[in-house]
């Protein structure tokens, strides 16, 4: 009993973050549905501004899941599809190091669009500026 | 020959990250060197390498037996690609298939052959809207499954499918116009704009060529397309239509393709020696994830010719082959091909192919 009370204990501690897709508010009529047409690159711009998609680097755990569950996409396809747009010449998304230099490239490049941690984007000064796309769980 | 070992010694500079334990953030296995990107002006630096070797058993009508061995650098070749905004981007390939092979067989003595290396692809691609784009310079004729994506790094398979051989041209020089309309529906356009007979490693050399591609696109890869083209060549003094229909579906673990094409040719200009010829083409292949980045591929294809005044033939294949994928840029794959020929120049035919392949 003590034993499933500190797993208890324990699990009630681990709690999924928020994270949320943002881009500038400047940049409208994004939404959920072209998410992936933006992030596979055949949507290159809307209608004010020309759309720059980032991403972590690959072994990113939250990046899997932002990849497999809001643009619906396994990692192993997703890979195969950039080979083939590489050998193409276009050049799979912006890769960025950090929360911090997604938060940066976002506030700062029109048209640059990423996700984060919704507390990060909340606390951030320049969250007014931001809008919403999606947002998903971290597992 | 030189020039060849530089070029290769440039290649093996890419293949050294692989043995780092970490990347450097400014080069990833399969995405190429970044060697500028800020906004949207991007440059890259990547390429391409194959090595394969292929052991042959062939048995003509005729008696003549054969065992050949053949190994070589089946495609290589250095890219240099950006753009400079959202609506111009260029890519440069430089580099060549068969750049090195050595044959060793039953009936002559050994040799060894290489081609030139040469700049493959150049073109430049200007986006004036999502659903019109030009591309100028010489690309890779966007018709089928096989033919855009000729490098083995790409393919499930060492062999094209006979569908993929003669049937038209690899690459033009020329104009095409594609794009994508309503999110799903891809189109291609192209003509050529100079003579390929000049072009040693043309795989038809044609003076005039024009066709197109019409595609459904749907999950990530997934497509359903119909082909047309036409082209004539002065020096094989032919004139073909030919016109097709291809698919490619992707499942959870498994993927399934097929490409169908038809040509109607005709060859000389006199018509009481005219001779023509209708080649009738298909391939169906499934490729199986079975565990982990181990995968199963089953491929069986024919190739029928009808002609007048010309050989008519029948050629059936079938492949089953074996494939490791480390990551989706770097493979091994062993396979094996039985093919009967049957009509003119009929032969039987047992291979093994092995290769190994990168893309950096």
């Amino acid at each position: 009993m003590k034993i499933l009370l500190l797993f208890l204990l324990l699990f009630s501690t681990i709690k999924a973050e928020v994270y949320v897709v943002i881009i500038a508010k400047s940049c409208d009529g994004i939404n959920t549905l072209n998410l992936k047409e933006i992030y596979l690159k055949k949507q290159k711009s809307n209608s004010n501004c020309t759309l720059v998609p980032l991403n972590f680097q690959a072994n990113n755990k939250i990046r899997e899941i932002f990849v497999q569950n809001q643009l619906n996409i396994s990692n192993s396809k997703w890979s195969r599809y950039w080979d083939k747009m590489h050998f193409k010449g276009v050049k799979a998304p912006y890769i960025v190091s950090s929360n911090e230099a997604m938060l940066a490239y976002i506030t700062q490049v029109p048209g640059a669009i990423g996700y984060l941690p919704k507390a990060i984007v909340q606390n951030s000064t320049h969250h007014h500026s931001l809008q919403i796309v999606s947002q998903f769980q971290s597992h | 020959m030189r020039q060849h070992f530089i070029f290769l010694l440039l290649l093996f500079f890419f293949l050294s990250p692989l043995h780092a334990n970490e990347y450097s953030d400014k080069y990833t296995l399969g995405r190429g060197v970044t060697l500028y990107e800020k906004n949207q002006l991007q440059l890259t630096l990547a390429g391409h390498l194959s090595l394969k070797y292929k052991t042959s058993y062939f048995d003509t009508i005729e008696t003549t037996i054969n065992t050949t061995n053949h190994f070589g650098i089946e495609n290589a070749a250095i890219m240099f690609y950006g753009s400079y905004t959202s609506y111009f981007s260029f890519l440069l390939e430089y580099g060549n298939e068969n750049l090195f092979s050595y044959e060793n067989s039953m009936l002559q003595s050994d040799t060894t052959s290489s081609q030139n290396l040469e700049l493959r692809r150049f073109y430049t691609d200007i986006t004036l809207d999502e659903s019109v784009n030009l591309k100028l310079g010489r690309f890779l004729i966007p018709i089928g499954i096989y033919n855009p994506t000729y490098i083995n790094a790409l393919r499930w398979s060492n062999i094209r499918p006979l569908v993929a051989e003669e049937f038209f041209p690899d690459i033009i020089t020329g104009v095409q116009l594609h794009g994508t309309v309503a999110q799903s529906i891809e189109y291609s356009i192209f003509t050529q704009l100079q003579n390929s007979e000049a072009v040693s490693t043309s795989r038809i050399p044609i003076s005039k060529f024009s066709g197109g591609e019409l595609r459904y696109t749907f999950g990530l890869l997934s497509r359903v397309a119909l082909n047309y083209g036409q082209y004539k060549s002065d020096t094989f003094k032919e004139i073909c239509v030919f016109g097709g229909a291809n698919t490619l579906v992707e499942l959870d673990e498994s993927e399934f393709s097929a490409e169908l094409l038809y040509k109607d040719g005709k060859w000389g200009t006199n018509t009481t020696t005219q001779t023509w010829w209708k080649d009738l083409s298909w391939y169906t292949q499934y490729v199986h994830n079975i565990y982990e980045k181990q995968y199963l591929s089953f491929r069986i294809g024919q190739k029928i010719r009808d002609g007048v005044n010309k050989a008519s033939w029948d050629e059936r294949n079938v492949i089953g082959g074996y494939i490791y994928r480390e990551n989706s840029a770097l493979s091994y794959k062993a396979e094996f091909r039985h093919l009967e020929r049957t009509g003119g120049k009929a032969y039987t035919s047992d291979e093994v192919h092995i290769s190994f392949s990168v893309l950096f």
